[in-house]
């Protein structure tokens, strides 16, 4: 295993007054890899990756990003520490259009306008539809193609690490598919990826290592192959399953 | 009756500024800014101060007023609504009252509660196919549509511009795509310091200057961005103009005492039938 790119510990954060809902998380991305985080509904996947990327400040624990404590810091300079977002809903702004959106995504994070065109020819590379339609409204996009113009925009910047919440959600099975083949895709292409999923198997296949994550900690921590060829595959990813059994990493 | 209508969108002009620097900070603070209303006044009385006090022609002075009063906004954003900022909108409204009055008796203080006037010819009216148009009404049309232009060019075609329709339309993403939030807010206040400003400049050439000036602009403001649709800077104009013409073509039915009745009725009428106002939801923030 080389070197984590990302490294969280003991991560505590919660929303206003309210009590934890990360209770103490910890695991580690490798550098260049695709890693998964799996779980039932309302264990906390988003609210693990909303205080990761700076949208909820941490009660306790540290976050160190290329060997670096991010843990405090905003997320505007989460952004430009490396650190890529695509949220699980709400993801682009409605009221622009699609070049807007790009050009948005690209100029305040890297704080200058010459790697702009490039930035985005490489992003049309990879979502050719986008290039068709820049003048397009965002808010006039269908489903699949708001979630691509997101993804899209995430890399504008040339993120070292990318955190998906659920890519797939929503989208029709054509749209799935393309949605993974652009995360591998991505991740070939040098960018390490932390992701959420419900489409458990799909993302498995293409992920290195799964993370299951069940009230708010972390249940186990596995090669995604172990988790996919668990006996009992369900009662893992819903947390009841003997995780000794499982050998966590 | 086309004497009215060019009355009508002039004074609907005098309304737009203020109501597009209303809608601007609307659509990134998420709080009516009542204070609006001194900010006028106190533009008209730094420019005031300028032009008769110390005697530099007008049109440098309504200068040295904008530059002033985005100072006073960015300083009031600093003491009052940043301690404040992730309050309900409700907490922000009532600051925003407190502000207003702290403004007009720091008005009252510093310049006493006579009324005033710039230091400017008067001239006669000009006649052109049978209307009668005054000096102060070409600026008044020229200030307010260079300003309209100035807006249009910095939200729709710069970095700033793009940040501030962002902040307004989802806070939580503009931060992960960069853009700090605090500095968008400053600009947000420089810019709608300077828009009340020049309002309370124009205000003060067309009719008089004293305390109570901006008082007299808070109820066709906030009609104006309520019709045009909240947090909608470009409806806001159109907002302005219909409620300044609609003032003036009621002086044709109704006493002169009853115009600010106008903006009144408008605000409960857009209320009740099209609450998004005019240009709906969709293109709120634009
Ligand atoms: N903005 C918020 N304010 C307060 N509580 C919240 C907020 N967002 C989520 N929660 C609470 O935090 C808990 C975890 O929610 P979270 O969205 O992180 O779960 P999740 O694992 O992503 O679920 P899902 O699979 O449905 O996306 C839930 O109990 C939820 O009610
Ligand atoms: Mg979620």
């Amino acid at each position: 295993m080389s070197n984590p790119i990302l490294t969280v510990s003991k991560l505590r954060a919660g929303y206003g007054s309210g009590g934890d809902i990360i209770k103490g998380a910890g695991f580690s991305v490798s550098q260049g890899a695709i890693s998964t985080i799996v779980g039932p509904n309302g264990a906390g996947k988003s609210t693990l990756i909303k205080s990761l990327v700076g949208l909820l400040t941490p009660r306790d624990g540290t976050i160190t990003l290329n060997g670096k404590d991010v843990t405090q810091l905003d997320a505007p300079a989460k952004a430009r520490a490396g650190l890529g977002y695509v949220p699980q809903e709400h993801n682009v702004f409605r009221n622009m259009t699609i070049g807007e959106n790009m050009t948005l995504a690209y100029e305040f994070i890297a704080r200058e306008t010459k790697g702009l065109k490039a930035a985005r020819d490489r992003v049309f590379d990879i979502f050719p539809d986008l290039a068709h339609r820049a003048g397009d409204m965002a808010g006039n996009l269908s489903g699949g193609q708001r979630q691509m113009l997101a993804f899209g925009c995430a890399l504008m910047p040339d993120p070292s690490l990318l955190l998906l919440d659920e890519p797939s959600a929503g989208l029709s099975p054509k749209y799935v598919a393309e949605m993974f083949q652009a995360v591998k895709a991505v991740n070939q292409a040098g960018v390490s990826i932390l992701m959420i999923e419900q489409n458990v198997k799909e993302a498995m296949v293409i992920s290195e290592t799964a993370i299951v994550l069940v009230a708010g900690q972390v249940r186990a921590h596995m090669p995604a192959l172990d988790f996919l060829n668990h006996p009992d595959i369900h009662a893992l990813y819903m947390g009841t399953a003997d995780v000794a059994a499982a050998g966590s990493v | 009756m086309l004497q009215l209508l060019l009355n009508g969108v002039v004074s609907g002009l005098l309304v737009a500024l203020p109501a597009i620097a209303l809608s601007l900070t609307y659509g990134v603070l998420n709080f009516p800014n009542f204070a609006i209303g001194s900010m006028i006044t106190m533009g008209a009385y730094i420019a005031l101060f300028f032009n008769v006090d110390i005697g530099v022609p007008l049109l440098l002075a309504a200068g040295l007023g904008a530059v002033g009063l985005a100072c006073v906004a960015l300083i009031a954003d600093r003491l009052v609504y940043r301690p404040l900022r992730n309050s309900d909108h409700v907490t922000l409204l009532v600051a925003s009252m407190g502000v207003y009055f702290v403004l007009e008796n720091v008005v009252r203080f510093l310049w006493g509660s006579d009324i005033r006037g710039y230091d400017i010819a008067v001239a006669r009216p000009h006649r052109w196919l049978g209307l009668r148009v005054n000096n102060e009404q070409i600026t008044i049309l020229i200030v307010a549509l260079l300003a309209m232009v100035a807006v249009w060019f910095i939200l729709m075609k710069t970095p700033l511009g793009r940040a501030m329709r962002a902040v307004s339309d989802n806070p939580d993403l503009a931060g992960v795509r960069g853009i700090n939030r605090n500095r968008v807010i400053g600009a947000v206040w420089g810019i709608s310091g300077v828009l009340a400003g020049f309002a309370g400049v124009l205000v003060g050439m067309d009719g008089v200057i004293d305390p109570l000036m901006g008082w007299n602009y808070v109820l066709p403001v906030f009609a104006a961005v309520i019709l045009g649709g909240i947090g909608n800077p470009f409806g806001a104009v159109i907002g302005a103009i219909l409620i300044g013409v609609a003032e003036e073509l009621s002086t044709l039915i109704l006493p002169t005492t009853y115009r600010q009745a106008v903006a009144f009725l408008i605000i409960v009428l857009v209320l009740l039938l099209r609450p998004h106002g005019l240009f709906g939801k969709a293109r709120i923030s634009r």
